[in-house]
């Protein structure tokens, strides 16, 4: 939830009244949020310097609140900027929006935790994995992960090449209402960087990949979720590799 | 119809409570109002309900619109519509925003405030790209990012008379609650102001309810009574002719000491002009008399009495028998 958008006795609150109806079995993540869609709904995120003070007070203010009902629940940070980054150990478990393992590895070496600091990582990106491909869930595929691209920070781009690339989507995304729009002027590569899209033969690796970086929670993205048929494509992917 | 009532700072035992019952009886629904910066979120409240309660209408009154972007009251209710599109309505409320003693919650120009709202809600549901900058509302070729093209009843609650009229145009249904000669007055004025629409808004009566059926229902009536006096504007006493002289001592009371001390000043006339209160029968018959006033829907509860389940029961039993 973007901390921008819902204030901190909202967010306790929503989780509460989930955390007395159904059990202390709900994981909170917390962030900025979009900055795109955060513009659309007159939030101006333009100087984000402050944003990681901010985060860490809401933080402390819903840790409080969820506390005093008595609820029981991980607080996770949604992260992907070096400032951001920098504040992740001072939660249970910090949600990367990324998915190439260069680009994780780079996210984690910016939040200096040791190994074995007791910090979960996860990542949390766009999804396909796929035994049969659906052309329409590659354009929603691309969509999602515009919309990460186009709202990443500038450094983050600049560090990984795709500045120059993304620069006139950023420009024109400022003033289209959907990412649609632009998206003829999104390089495909942003599939590759911004997303897990792949066959379900090559999901195997890739998960022994991000153990080996330290992961240990991957969250699969809309579109895998787009109906039973793309879940079921990823449990038996996923299926597969446990019971091998 | 009859309606169940709740207060969103409810225990959500409670709700769970209230939304099996409501399941078990011939009722129409039930109205969740929200309890500024108390109890749990009232948009998951709401799908709680839903979910438990699968063959009911559910209404929630939001009374916490400037802490919330409008995105997210428009998104909230999208998604308590895709439960059900047939069994969601949602109410806005500013009536209680002037008695809260935070300055960033006040507001101005309510009469405005509620028609941009409402305004800006429909259309976003409706799928076009908005740009809006007012006074509480910014939003920047904003376009909803979910299925569109749908419509959600959307009702008003208040309880200041000058957005009576405003509201008799504007919404799809008004919640009144208040003392009984005050509703009389209301409904003539809404059918006034609404005599020029295609159809008049639907009419909810909220009125605090209690079945007494011990020593200890009667002292819980006059508590909510004191709440319910407390919780009155002036402009809402002077319609319902009600002397401030006779309102100011459980008023000061109130203030000093609470509801329950304030109590001891609730006199029958009181009593009876703020809450539907007495044995099943007779509230099921003053229930009936709202109905010939105009109402389409009457709202049973809070506090309901001492037992919340006996209560309920026996209420929809009479209202059965009627």
């Amino acid at each position: 939830m973007s901390i921008l958008l819902h204030n901190p006795s909202q967010v306790a609150s929503s989780l509460t009244a989930l955390s007395d109806a159904y059990g202390n079995r709900f994981d909170l993540c917390i962030g900025m949020g979009d900055r795109r869609q955060l513009g659309h709904v007159g939030i101006n995120v333009e100087k984000t310097n402050t944003f990681p003070a901010k985060v860490l007070q809401a933080k402390r203010k819903i840790a409080s609140h969820l506390h005093d009902a008595g609820v029981k629940a991980m607080i996770w940070l949604g992260a992907q900027g070096p400032r951001t980054l920098a504040i992740a150990r001072s939660f249970d478990g910090v949600l990367l929006n990324y998915s190439r393992p260069e680009m994780i590895s780079w996210a984690i070496k910016q939040m200096g935790v040791r190994r074995k600091c007791g910090l979960k990582i996860g990542t949390y990106s766009p999804s396909y994995v796929h035994q049969r491909l659906q052309p329409r869930l590659i354009r929603r595929v691309k969509v999602s992960s515009a919309i990460v691209a186009v709202g990443a920070t500038s450094q983050v781009l600049k560090e990984f090449g795709l500045y120059e690339k993304l620069r006139k989507a950023r420009k024109m995304a400022v003033a289209s209402p959907t990412i649609e729009d632009i998206l003829a002027d999104v390089p495909d590569e942003v599939v590759k960087n911004f997303s897990i899209t792949m066959k379900a033969t090559n999901l195997p690796a890739y998960l022994v990949e991000l153990r080996r970086l330290g992961v240990n929670h991957i969250v699969f993205a809309y579109p895998q979720n787009y109906s039973i048929e793309t879940v079921m494509e990823l449990g038996k992917a996923l299926g597969s590799r446990f019971s091998g | 119809m009859l309606d169940l009532g709740v207060m969103s700072n409810a225990p959500m035992s409670r709700i769970l409570e209230i939304a099996s019952a409501l399941e078990r009886r011939n009722v129409n629904g039930i109205w969740i109002s929200e309890d500024i910066d108390q109890g749990s979120d009232i948009f998951v409240q709401a799908s709680i309900m839903m979910l438990t309660a699968r063959t009911k209408n559910v209404g929630i009154c939001v009374t916490n619109l400037i802490a919330r972007n409008i995105s997210t009251i428009a998104r909230a209710a999208a998604a308590l519509r895709e439960i059900d599109p047939a069994r969601f309505r949602l109410s806005l409320g500013v009536g209680g925003l002037q008695n809260v003693p935070n300055p960033e919650l006040t507001v101005e120009k309510p009469v405005a405030m509620l028609r941009d709202i409402v305004d800006a809600l429909r259309r976003i549901w409706a799928g076009e790209t908005l740009t809006i900058e007012g006074e509480t509302i910014d939003l920047q070729q904003f376009l909803a990012r979910y299925k569109t093209g749908f419509s959600i009843p959307l009702y008003l609650s208040m309880r200041d008379p000058s957005l009576l009229r405003p509201a008799a145009r504007i919404a799809d249904g008004v919640i009144l609650s208040g003392p009984i000669p005050y509703l009389e007055k209301t409904v003539a004025i809404l059918r006034t102001a609404s005599q020029d629409r295609w159809s008049r808004p639907k009419l909810v009566f909220w009125l605090p309810t209690i079945v007494i059926q011990g020593r200890g229902d009667r002292r819980l009536a006059k508590t909510a009574a004191a709440a319910a006096i407390v919780g009155t504007p002036p402009s809402v006493l002077e319609m319902a002719e009600i002397s401030e002289d006779n309102v100011m001592r459980v008023r000061m009371v109130a203030q000093a000491r609470g509801y329950e001390a304030a109590s001891g000043h609730v006199t029958d006339e009181l009593l009876n002009s703020f809450t539907v209160s007495g044995d099943a029968r007779y509230i099921c018959q003053a229930f009936q008399s709202l109905a010939k006033l105009g109402a389409d829907e009457i709202v049973f509860g809070p506090p309901y009495g001492n037992s919340l389940s006996r209560s309920i029961r026996e209420i929809a039993k009479a209202w059965d028998r009627h």
